[in-house]
């Protein structure tokens, strides 16, 4: 993979409101724009609505009202079928890794290739590509249990890139981390967005996000570090 | 092109990660197999039963339905006078005079079947061996049994009196019984082997459910998750349909050498042969068991798995 080569899109909110079934307003009224290619922290405390945020960027969850654009895409435009296929245009990354135990290193990572029917040695190519990059090249054998936290969170991070998506959104990728293995997967997320990638953490780490000097918004009342910054109000109930 | 190389590479994924499951679940796998097995065994039994008794009641209904054998002392003068004096009675339709010879070349050819013509090397003269028949088909709507009892009150010299006709209605009143058995059986283990099926499924996506969650973030659509579960439950029919087939068959042959040498059934039964039952079988076998296990699959990932 070669610099440049994450086409990092362009992710607009426009008056976007999430409202629960059970009432709850998670998201209220959020405007924000993140240029392609830029490195964003979401912060707030539980509650505040960046889980909610993360699910409508993944389609997990619809907006109550208002428009999300992520490149050419028109969340809204995008129907049942044509999640899978929207979904495999950004790479994932989760807390609690969501590695799959019974899969060997190399069958994770090749795992997200697999379901577009790449070539085997494509495949192999890439997979052994993207597992030197995390720095496990030579663990591509090995079965997620005989792993460390951090190692796995790699295997996940791995996965996540080995599609090449311009967008990468991780959902507190360091929350189950020590703080060494944390600074590590953050330079690694770093590292990937200077190829080109538009990177998008959500996190409650506030010491881990200033140290890395990125633009942060801030959800719940307060405002963003960086001036230009939206600023989300929710109704201060708890959406998780 | 590449779209088409694409899907067939993802549908070689889907079925390893099937034949994965399978091995992973063999005992619940061997269970379903079993079940669709004795499913299809027993319906299967029951239709040939049905198929060879719709045959018998042919093979009957071509024949005529009275048949007459006199004692070996009646001649052939004082039969051929019985024939009259039935021709003459308007229950009757037609007589047919079997000589003593006839009669002894259909005697000789049942034990040939047996391989034991030779039985009667030095015996077709021997006059308590030799004896005459009549055949008597009957006007529509009468009675056979009445004709026999009247038949073997009124005329002299009679030994024995088949009649066929009430054979033709006892086999016609069991034939509807082995059916209407048939369809229950079809419903029961049909439901039963889907049951079994799903169950096993089930299990399986039950187990694996938190990698279908891992596969539904990273962007796999419906088809690739279900896929390998649709492949388990193909493979459960497809093994249980052609297994029981191959068993029917091998039980089938035992049953009809065992007919057909029988001196006992004589040419009054003859069973279909298991070729002519055989291409419907299979086909059929095969298309409800794979049709069984594929419902059974879906229905499990459907229920079980938000996809």
């Amino acid at each position: 993979m070669s610099n440049s080569e994450f086409k990092g899109p362009k992710i607009v909110f426009e008056n976007v409101t999430k409202e629960y079934p059970n009432g709850v307003k998670a998201l209220d009224n959020v405007n924000f724009t993140i240029e392609p290619g830029e490195f964003v922290f979401l912060m707030g405390h539980s509650g505040s609505g960046k889980s909610s945020l993360i699910k409508l960027m993944m389609l997990e969850e619809r907006q109550t009202s208002g428009k999300i654009t992520i490149g050419k895409d028109d969340l809204s435009d995008i129907k049942g079928g044509k999640i899978p296929y929207y979904r495999r245009k950004i790479g994932v990354v989760f807390q609690d890794f969501r590695i799959i135990k019974s899969k060997s290193v190399f069958e994770n990572v090749s795992f997200a290739m697999e379901l577009t029917g790449e070539k085997r040695k494509e495949i192999a190519r890439k997979v052994k590509l993207v597992l030197g990059i995390v720095g496990l090249q030579r663990k591509i054998n090995e079965m997620p249990d005989c792993l460390s936290g951090g190692e796995q969170q790699r295997i996940a991070i791995a996965r996540a890139i080995v599609n090449v998506p311009g967008l990468i959104i991780a959902d507190e990728p360091t929350g189950n981390l020590d703080p060494k293995n944390s600074v590590e997967i953050m330079n690694l997320l770093q590292q990937i967005n200077q190829r080109g990638a538009t990177v998008v953490i959500a996190t409650h780490e506030k010491e881990l996000a200033e140290r890395m000097g990125k633009r942060i918004i801030m959800l719940d009342h307060g405002k963003a570090d960086t001036g230009d910054d939206a600023r989300v109000d929710n109704g201060g109930e708890s959406d998780e | 092109m590449n779209e088409f190389f694409s899907r067939v590479r993802v549908f070689g994924y889907m079925l390893k990660q099937g034949a994965k499951n399978i091995l992973q679940n063999m005992f619940m796998i061997f269970a379903s197999v079993s079940v669709i097995f004795a499913s299809l065994m027993i319906i299967g039994a029951l239709v040939s039963v049905s198929t060879n008794m719709q045959t018998i009641i042919d093979h009957y209904n071509d024949r005529p339905e009275i048949r007459i054998n006199f004692e070996s002392r009646i001649t052939e003068e004082e039969c051929l006078k019985v024939k009259d004096m039935l021709l003459a009675d308007s229950r009757v339709e037609e007589v047919v005079y079997i000589s003593a010879d006839e009669n002894m070349k259909g005697l000789i050819k049942t034990f040939e079947n047996e391989g034991n013509g030779d039985l009667f090397a030095g015996y077709t003269d021997n006059a308590q061996l030799r004896f005459v028949s009549l055949d008597v088909s009957l006007v529509p709507a009468v009675s056979g049994d009445e004709f026999e009892s009247f038949v073997r009150s009124d005329v002299e010299g009679v030994s024995d009196v088949r009649n066929i006709a009430g054979v033709v209605n006892k086999l016609e009143t069991i034939k509807v019984v082995v059916r209407t058995c048939s369809v229950i059986a079809v419903l029961v283990f049909g439901c039963l082997s889907v049951l079994l099926v799903f169950n096993t499924v089930k299990l399986t996506v039950f187990a694996r459910k938190r990698e279908i969650e891992i596969m539904k973030y990273i962007g796999a659509t419906d088809v690739f998750i279900v896929g390998p579960f649709i492949i388990e439950g193909f493979f459960v029919g497809l093994v249980g349909s052609v297994f029981s087939y191959g068993v029917l068959k091998l039980s089938y042959s035992l049953v009809y050498e065992y007919f057909t040498k029988n001196t006992l059934f004589g040419d009054s039964v003859e069973l279909v042969k298991f070729d002519a039952l055989a291409g419907s079988f299979l086909l059929w076998f095969v298309v409800a068991g794979v049709a069984l296990g594929i419902s059974a699959g879906a229905l499990a990932v459907k229920r079980h798995v938000r996809v």
